[in-house]
């Protein structure tokens, strides 16, 4: 199985290189790889919008539109912007590979 | 410099912690129990001991940390939400959400979590806009008003009405069950049970009603709501009904009396957010983690080790996270009000999976009650004359704020049938 790698830009400017699995979400790649700003407080459940990311580069893959749950926590985020996503809405495929994602300055 | 002083005065930790008593917090001079609860954070972190054991209540741990706090609202395998209130309330339904495990607690969750973001709270803005200023109109000619009893208490019942559809005259009634519920069952629990009763079969009538004529209401869109083939049962509508009401009601009012207070006497704060709208958001936050109105409770249900004291299965918890979210590992200079205080990731509202699901409505209503009470009472001191009081309580805060100020005119928009009875209502209180 090709290998699947995500790079997130935590909030300092520092990149973070992190190898992801079918079956489990972006934010849980990102946790597990211990991301700085991903805080994910609901453990990814959709309710408290802290694992936000902003979409860069979304490697090979044309990412479903988030649903009305989605849409509604990303509007309740500081800031959101169109490229925004809540990172475990977000399952890993294998055309994710070379998904770039910035973590905001605060989740708060 | 954040660290406490190491002059701090010796206190006996043990004795605060066993002493401790969520309901009932030693009041200060200044009317408020504040500088207990600093100074109970000073001699925990001057001990380095956030955990003790209160004697009250059939005993129970204190937790004053915050990343302790933190650690165990989030552990929901290892903490039950059952004990979220002890001693409990006088319901005889369980309080839906608030006092859920999984996974029940995010099957009803997802039902509900919709209806309270921000895209479907903000429908209710014009009319909380509205309400204030119908309010304000009842007393701007006097000069002098108690902001606490005549503003910060009748909004949250009256936008309870309008989220939950039912009339808006009947806000008088809530605020007459919530305090059976959470005040007066302590003290005379007989006396409550008939009002508690009472509101179940309202709650009932307003369900049965909504079923056959939905309305664009959140307690319409609860009803109907369905996620993976699945609805809520009509007990579980009747424990929402009620949580909407204490949860609705009691933090909101609290929050809204002891900011107003706040921006009584502190001129400085007033004029910047009179200068600075915009910034009301970021201060209602701060006002939330400085003023905090509740604690939370816990159960312990798997032996965990928190803070180097190990608790046992079957124990209870009490969060303090008006103490908590004063803790300088957490925030920097955590005794100062700091309006653009960055990452501000207080507990006041919860974390996690039970994070408040009413978050955006306060902040909303918090934010719309302070800006438009001063755009038209901008200058206002706290009346030396009247009688401050701080309502302990599960939720704590500032519920009688008398104030003077030079007297302006009415708007004049005709007073709607919610302001109206709680006017009458206040005047017989």
């Amino acid at each position: 199985m090709a290998s699947i790698t995500l790079t997130f830009i935590d909030p300092t400017g520092k990149e973070h290189k992190v190898e992801a699995f079918p079956g489990q979400s972006v934010m849980r790649a990102a946790k597990s790889a211990m991301v700085p700003g991903i805080e994910a407080v609901c453990g990814g459940n959709c309710i408290c919008g802290t694992c936000h990311c902003y979409i860069e580069a979304a490697g090979g893959a044309a990412l479903p539109e988030p649903d009305d749950t989605e849409a509604a926590m990303l509007e309740a985020t500081p800031e959101p912007r169109p490229e925004s996503r809540l990172t475990c809405q977000i399952p890993v495929t294998e055309n994710l590979d070379g998904m770039v994602l910035r973590v905001p300055a605060s989740q708060h | 410099m954040n660290a406490p002083a190491a002059t701090a005065p010796q206190v006996d930790l043990k004795a605060l912690y066993a002493g401790y008593d969520h309901l009932d917090p030693p009041i200060g001079v200044d009317g408020t129990p504040w500088a207990y609860f600093e100074q109970f954070r000073d001699a925990a972190a001057a001990e380095k001991q956030w955990v003790g054991w209160s004697e009250k209540h059939g005993g129970f741990w204190v937790v004053t940390g915050f990343p302790e706090c933190d650690q165990i609202i989030k552990d929901v395998d290892g903490f039950s939400s059952t004990g979220v209130i002890f001693p409990k309330y006088a319901v005889t339904e369980p309080l839906m959400l608030a006092e859920q495990d999984e996974p029940e607690h995010m099957r009803a969750r997802r039902l509900v979590n919709l209806s309270f973001m921000p895209r479907n709270v903000t429908q209710y803005g014009e009319a909380m806009q509205k309400a204030v200023h119908e309010l304000v109109d009842g007393f701007i000619e006097d000069g002098k008003a108690d902001v606490g009893r005549i503003l910060a208490d009748p909004i949250p019942a009256i936008v309870t009405a309008l989220i939950m559809g039912l009339p808006a005259e009947d806000g008088p009634l809530f605020d007459y069950w919530t305090t059976a519920i959470t005040h007066q069952f302590l003290v005379d629990p007989e006396g409550a049970k008939p009002k508690i009763a009472e509101m179940y079969a309202y709650f009932e009538k307003n369900i049965a009603r909504r079923k056959v004529e939905p309305g664009t209401d959140v307690l319409s869109s609860v009803i109907n709501a369905e996620v993976d083939g699945e609805r809520l049962t009509h007990r579980e509508l009747l424990g929402f009904s009620t949580v909407l009401l204490i949860g609705g009601i009691e933090n909101s009012a609290k929050l809204i009396g002891t900011s107003l207070w706040r921006l009584g006497w502190d001129v400085e704060l007033r004029r910047r957010l009179i200068r600075h709208p915009d910034r009301m958001q970021a201060a209602v936050d701060e006002l939330l983690r400085y003023y905090t109105p509740a604690p939370i409770g816990r159960i312990v249900r798997r032996e965990t080790t928190i803070g180097g004291v190990t608790m046992q299965p079957g124990q209870q918890v009490m969060l303090g996270l008006p103490i908590a979210n004063r803790d300088h590992r957490e925030f920097a200079h955590p005794d100062a009000l700091i309006i653009d205080r960055p990452n501000n990731r207080h507990l006041a509202l919860g974390t996690g999976l039970h994070v408040c699901l009413g978050s955006h409505l306060i902040r909303m209503e918090a934010r719309l009650v302070l800006s438009e009470f001063l755009k038209r009472v901008p200058d206002y001191t706290i009346d030396p004359t009247g009688i401050l009081k701080w309502t302990t309580g599960q939720v704590g805060g500032m519920s009688r704020v008398p104030i003077r100020f030079q007297p302006g005119t009415r708007r004049g928009t005709e007073r709607g049938k919610g302001v109206d009875a709680w006017l009458r209502h206040a005047s017989r209180a």
